[in-house]
């Protein structure tokens, strides 16, 4: 009997002439995709903390590799805080989106604005 | 033989299709994208054409990591969504009518980026299966209005089982069970993830990008994908 080894899974790339995709490691994103993903998907109290961990790993992981926190991790994680009623401490995240970001100033100001009226819900 | 002939044309036109076509420059496909110096991009939720009800939110996942490695700023898709919906906006046919211009103005974005999701799917046939993510996305500056950039791809994943050393029907039938449990466990996420960075391979660099402002010259567009050709101007 002669024993067949297939290839079994093939990738065709019908864009951009076959060209090797390029990835650049300039920020450290760590489970961020994944843990979202889980959390949108089973919704339970255990996927909620795994997006909240992944989104504080991301915060340390960057600080202690001398890399720029990626745009919006602070606000996404300072909006999580003030849902649950921190939104003294979300503000400081707030702020720190806004230092490293400046283009995203009126987005933060209105989110800051319309949290603090309403005790940190939309 | 018949339908071997046929695979292997099949095939031939995928291969030629995939590598032929001429490639521009990303600075003779995006002019306006060059003018304007777009730095910050606001995603809106996905226009959902695949069969897949779920695909929409599971998309949101796979799209701001490639963004921000292209050099933007990417503002944060789950606050994004969650003021959208308590604007009453969580309609993607409200935000697509809506003109660009309202979320500079309400978001501080240069630049809003449309997806539409055109396949999500599992596909089984005799002896195999494929899972299949196709996309279409849109720049579109809040100043202007105009389209800055435009890319659309698509990624097959083929799920066909190896053939093992079993003969006859019961190694048919084992193909057949072990193509369907492939198929099914098959993540689209990495899948989407994947043409997410294959599409964005053609946009001009945002200003947090090491080549930001040096790459006009890059060969890497597909002509065919920039329609209606810019006008050099």
């Amino acid at each position: 009997m002669k024993k067949f080894l297939f290839i079994s899974m093939i990738i065709c790339f019908f864009i951009s002439g076959c060209a090797p995709v390029a990835h650049h490691p300039q920020y450290y994103w760590g489970n961020y995709s994944h843990a979202l993903y889980k959390n949108k998907k089973d919704h339970t109290p255990e996927s909620y903390q795994e997006y909240k961990n992944a989104l504080a790993d991301i915060m340390e992981k960057s600080k202690t590799r001398g890399l720029l926190v990626p745009p919006g991790i602070y606000s996404e994680y300072g909006f999580i805080l003030a849902q649950e009623g921190k939104f003294e401490e979300a503000q400081g995240y707030f702020n720190l989106e806004k230092e490293k970001y400046p283009e995203s100033k009126i987005f933060v100001d209105r989110l800051i604005n319309t949290l603090g009226k309403k005790g940190g819900s939309l | 033989m018949k339908a071997f002939k046929l695979a292997s044309l099949v095939l031939c036109v995928l291969l030629l299709t995939s590598c032929a076509p001429k490639l521009i420059s990303k600075g003779d496909a995006y002019p306006d994208c060059y003018k304007e110096v777009p730095q910050s991009i606001l995603v809106l939720p996905p226009i959902n054409e695949s069969t897949a009800a779920d695909a929409k939110d599971f998309y949101s996942t796979t799209i701001v990591d490639p963004l921000a490695f292209a050099g933007y700023y990417v503002f944060p898709i789950e606050v994004v969504a969650e003021i959208l919906k308590k604007e009453g906006l969580a309609d993607t046919e409200m935000l697509m009518n809506a003109p660009p211009q309202k979320f500079k103005e309400y978001f501080g974005a240069d630049a809003v980026l449309y997806v539409k999701i055109l396949k999500w799917d599992t596909v089984y046939f005799v002896l195999g299966g494929n899972v299949t993510v196709a996309i279409d996305s849109e720049l579109k500056s809040t100043t202007t209005g105009k389209t800055l950039w435009k890319y659309d791809g698509s990624l097959t994943v083929d799920t066909t089982a190896q053939d093992r050393n079993v003969p006859g029907i019961a190694g048919l039938i084992l193909k057949l069970i072990e193509t369907a449990a492939k198929t099914a466990a098959m993540d689209y996420v990495p899948i989407a993830r994947s043409v997410n960075y294959m599409v964005l391979q053609s946009m001009p660099f945002g200003k947090y990008h090491k080549q930001h402002g040096q790459d006009k010259g890059f060969e890497v567009v597909r002509e065919d994908k920039v329609k209606p050709k810019d006008q050099k101007k």
